[in-house]
């Protein structure tokens, strides 16, 4: 990884209450995770993208397009994790069919571990995973109350595991799950 | 619109003495009831709500400022409270830091738009430095509606 890399992406904000506080809150936990400088431009207005009271300033509305930018050794990892959670709604759950979505955990775990050049497994019952693999994941019976090791090989180690730390120990961002274990944190 | 179309003084506490979270999101539901905008048996429920809210993440966003927020079927519109806190309350806040200033809001589901640019509204205010300063001075209600007003544009 080299300290010199800028990626960027534009996302359109796909959610009715546009970029409010949970998905500010979200978006800037993951950030933090990077060793990168992020921010965020909407229309024409920056603000870095670690900063809760300032993403929030932004103010961003439901179909405005999002442009996160990030400059560091792992800007291209931290570009695409939080393309990701942009682009599905910052996994906020107001919206969503739940009923038609349950392997939404697993789907969010193997696409973030996807975001990184690392080697991931996650051990279930003693049997290893490609963390990546949704479907294999799936196929192991994961539920989001499932404990689960995680073995991470790579390059960008640290941060995957940052990522996914903070996936799991948020119940996957599953929010009923979130208020029923009353977690608190972000 | 203006923030100050959905608080007033009555839904204004200066001097909030709880440290507790509960307390204070109770303390401020009351409010409402005082000032006759929802009835005394929506409390629970929009405490449950609220908190609920506070466990998906704290709403505790920085700088010492909360917004406590839930929607509600059993609303017909949206509500605003504030409060201020000298010794500060513990919202569990992801810089562990107290909050000292707190909006609350509840609004009715149908709200999506009108809801979308209260929050702004907050969101543009609690960045003003002045507005922070100054609120916490103010001796009473009225004159922290003042600031409210002149300061929300």
């Amino acid at each position: 990884m080299t300290s010199k890399q800028k990626h960027s992406i534009e996302i359109v904000i796909g959610n009715p209450l546009g970029f409010h506080i949970r998905p500010v809150q979200r978006f800037a936990a993951m950030a933090k995770l990077f060793d990168s400088h992020v921010e965020v431009e909407l229309r024409g207005q920056k603000a870095p993208g670690k900063s809760i009271i300032n993403l929030m300033g932004l103010a961003g509305r439901n179909g405005d397009t999002m442009r996160i930018a990030a400059q560091g050794p792992d800007a291209d990892q931290c570009v695409q994790v939080l393309a990701y959670i942009a682009r599905n709604d910052f996994f906020v759950e107001d919206h969503l069919d739940t009923d038609q979505q349950p392997n939404r955990h697993v789907e969010r775990l193997a696409s973030l571990a996807s975001c990184f050049k690392s080697d991931i497994t996650a051990t279930v019952d003693g049997r290893n995973v490609d963390a990546k693999n949704a479907s294999a994941l799936m196929r192991q019976g994961v539920s989001p109350h499932t404990a689960l090791d995680f073995q991470v090989l790579g390059e960008d180690a640290r941060q995957a595991r940052a990522i996914i730390d903070n996936l799991v120990s948020n119940s996957y961002y599953i929010e009923e799950e979130m208020v029923r274990k009353g977690k608190g944190g972000a | 619109m203006a923030l100050t179309d959905y608080l007033s003084a009555e839904t204004i506490c200066v001097d909030m003495r709880s440290q507790d979270r509960e307390q204070v999101v109770r303390a401020m539901l009351q409010c409402f009831v005082t000032a006759e905008l929802i009835s005394e048996q929506l409390i629970d429920d929009a405490l449950k709500a609220i908190l609920d809210r506070e466990r998906m993440g704290s709403t505790a966003i920085g700088r010492g400022v909360a917004v406590p927020h839930a929607r509600l079927e059993a609303l017909d519109r949206i509500l605003v409270a504030f409060a201020c806190s000298g010794d500060g309350v513990d919202f569990n806040a992801l810089d562990r830091g107290p909050v000292h200033y707190i909006f609350l809001v509840i609004a009715t589901k149908d709200s999506t738009e009108e809801y979308v640019n209260v929050m702004e509204r907050i969101s543009r205010l609690i960045q003003n430095d002045d507005f922070l300063r100054f609120v916490s001075r103010a001796s009473n209600a009225e004159d922290a509606l003042a600031l409210i007003d002149e300061m929300d544009s």
